[in-house]
């Protein structure tokens, strides 16, 4: 038999858990830019993920050499600067492919972007810049270790979203869920 | 007609971290695997080989112009050039999928005057251990890889220069 106060107090875990999941997370708007970002620490681990606007992803990726509809489709393409930081004292797995939104898929990845890029003709220089600036899907950090790019998550503008996040911290799983992310708008 | 080209000059914030973190610590990397092969030309099309290194403290920086930490911590590079030079330690900076134009306009910006290599079709960078830019190793006089450093570093902090002497010592 489970006394009332016991059942009172998992309703209060099970109620909470959610908050507990992203209770080390923060946002913050860049009223100039009119940008929002959240801000992960939890468990060693430092992310923050911040709304690039159309036009700055189109200007990056024109000086790169990309063509006018392959800047058009990546500006459409929910762009987030990341960056990862490890705080902790054990190494700290990062692994992309096991990032989740609540659809269930995870970002579109460098590594889908890539054959389609070369398939629309992209020039080899501006695939080479690509690769180098989106984040890397897959990286072990060393504590201390910090890394930076870009998160296409490919999802339509205004897009609202939650994302689950997946990591290894000494070598045990963690997890953490980013609630109510957003694609940058566009406006019509 | 394009709006966006107004901020092609700004562009590179879209990479910048809004606090930028130039890291203070470094990796050492305990097991000190051997460097990976490196045989690439500057832009007077001078062959440079990391086999004529042996017997030297070697960095190793791997960069591209579009990248801002790359090119925050370039002129902090060349002042612990101008002092480590004179201790025959030698430094290498790759740079990853540009052309010859786009990193001689750099180096009007930036003057430096170690080798910048061109790892034009990235052969080069996708034998290292490479996972952002940039990514600099510290090779020690064996030809392994005694440190690496993901982000920008200022490479003159007096931390950098004497860890970099200290791997001349037997």
């Amino acid at each position: 038999m489970i006394a009332p106060v016991s059942l009172l107090a998992r309703l209060i875990l099970i109620l909470a858990l959610p908050n507990l999941a992203t209770a080390g997370v923060r946002t913050d708007w860049d009223p100039q830019r009119k940008v929002r970002g959240w801000l992960l620490d939890q468990e060693g681990l430092h992310l923050e993920l911040r709304q690039i606007e159309p036009d700055r992803v189109r200007a990056f990726f024109e000086a790169r050499g990309f063509s006018r509809p392959i800047q058009d489709r990546l500006a459409r393409a929910c762009v987030f600067q990341t960056v990862a930081r490890n705080r902790g004292d054990r190494p700290l797995a990062l692994d992309q492919h096991r990032w989740r939104l609540d659809d269930g898929r995870p970002p579109h990845l460098k590594e889908a972007w890539l054959p389609w890029l070369k398939g629309q003709g992209a020039p080899k220089a501006a695939r080479i810049a690509f690769r180098w600036a989106t984040f890397p899907t897959r990286q072990v950090f060393a504590p201390g270790d910090y890394n930076w790019g870009l998160t296409l998550f490919d999802r339509p503008p205004g897009t609202r979203f939650a994302l689950r996040l997946h990591w290894r911290q000494g070598g045990e799983d963690r997890e953490a869920t980013i609630r109510d992310m957003q694609c940058i708008p566009i406006a019509p | 007609m394009y709006p966006h080209r107004a901020l092609i000059p700004f562009s590179l914030v879209l990479l910048l971290p809004a606090f930028t973190w130039a890291g203070h610590g470094i990796t050492p990397l305990p097991d000190r695997p051997p460097a990976p092969p490196l045989e690439l030309k500057d832009l007077n099309d001078q062959r440079y080989r990391l086999s004529d290194y042996h017997g030297h403290v070697l960095l190793v920086n791997f960069w591209a112009t579009w990248c801002p930490p790359c090119r925050k911590e370039m002129p902090s590079m060349q002042r612990a050039w101008e002092v480590l030079k004179k201790e025959g330690i030698q430094f290498l900076a790759v740079n990853v999928g540009e052309d010859e134009e786009r990193v001689f306009s750099f180096l009007g910006e930036y003057p430096v005057d170690f080798p910048l290599l061109l790892d034009q079709d990235s052969r080069t960078i996708e034998r290292w251990p490479v996972r952002g830019l940039p990514t600099t190793f510290i090779i020690d006089p064996q030809g392994r890889i005694a440190y690496r450093a993901i982000g920008g570093r200022a490479w003159d902090d007096a931390f950098f220069l004497d860890l970099m002497r200290h791997l001349k010592k037997p």
